[in-house]
């Protein structure tokens, strides 16, 4: 798939993350950090994308998370990172990822045989009582002619 | 008939609260299109109703903080008063001037703000954490006098 079928998240994602800066509120450690313009997608020794496809997310998932802009956090601290968007929740960063880190992102509850699908990922970090936000890259809806209804697909 | 189907833009959100929402599996909620599941937050932070600051913690508008089932009531009003002191961060921001409305803030002095916002934490928010602090210290040295049921309020 094209990255431009993406442009929905990366736009949202690009505002919230640029709203929170202007905010002035985002850790000292941590900055905004977007793709090269001129690539549109992160660096090769910032994303690490063979890592990624290791620990086994999609070719489209890492498609489009070599595409995100991250409020990237040098130092967490005690696990909060960058600045919390709502309760225990933080923004997560991929960059500088190595293939065990990128595995830990799959899984849920910290469980090995409880991973997320391939196509999907996390684009944010929750600290036990905080919110997951999960991007499927190949999830989508159709509009059904039969009957003008909604239905999921894939 | 046969099903004939218009795929949509792919790429959906799912939101998950894993410890509240009835679901086991993220997969068995409905997911959102990356607008609905994100607006909320552009709006929550772009309207000044959650109010962060580095390093001295975050007010939500939106939840007002409620009385413990433990605890003095003069620990409740002086986190009380912590959490005003955070939403007051608010006006900061408009003196300086943010809109909220406003996807580009064109006119937010963001140099001054963050100079006023130094100030108000140092002179406002910080001594209201203290007091709080020192009123829990108190809560913690005194369960036998500070358990405080909601039931006989």
């Amino acid at each position: 798939m094209e990255l431009s079928r993406h442009s929905e998240l990366i736009a949202v994602v690009t505002e919230l993350w640029e709203l929170l800066d202007t905010l002035a509120i985002v850790k000292p450690e941590a900055s905004l950090q977007r793709p090269p313009s001129n690539s549109g997608i992160h660096r090769a020794d910032r994303f690490h994308a063979n890592a990624a496809l290791a620990a086994g997310f999609s070719p489209e998932a890492v498609r489009v998370i070599s595409a995100l802009p991250y409020l990237h956090d040098s130092q967490p601290d005690m696990g909060q990172r960058a600045v919390e968007i709502c309760g225990s929740t933080f923004p997560l960063s991929y960059l500088d990822f190595d293939e065990e880190q990128f595995g830990d992102q799959r899984e849920i509850f910290a469980d090995p045989d409880n991973l997320i699908l391939p196509s999907a990922f996390r684009l944010t970090w929750q600290n036990v009582n905080g919110w997951e936000y999960i991007y499927d890259a190949e999830k989508s809806i159709a509009l059904s002619l039969s009957d003008h209804s909604l239905e999921w697909l894939c | 008939m046969a099903l004939l189907t218009m795929p949509f833009e792919p790429g959906l959100v799912y939101v998950w609260d894993p410890m509240n929402d009835d679901v086991d599996e993220y997969f068995d909620l409905h997911p959102v299109s990356p607008r609905q599941a994100f607006q909320p937050l552009l709006d929550k932070f772009r309207g000044l109703r959650r109010l962060v600051a580095p390093e001295h913690g975050q007010a939500d508008m939106d939840a007002i903080p409620q009385r413990w089932q433990f605890g003095t009531e003069q620990h409740f009003l002086a986190e009380n008063r912590v959490w005003e002191s955070m939403c007051g961060l608010a006006g900061l921001y408009l003196d300086c001037g943010w809109d909220v409305s406003a996807v580009v803030q064109t006119a937010f002095r963001s140099r001054e703000f963050t100079e006023k916002r130094s100030e108000y934490m140092r002179e406002m928010v910080e001594p209201l954490k203290e007091l709080a602090y020192k009123e829990g210290q108190f809560n913690r040295q005194h369960p036998q006098i500070c358990s405080w049921s909601l039931d006989s309020a």
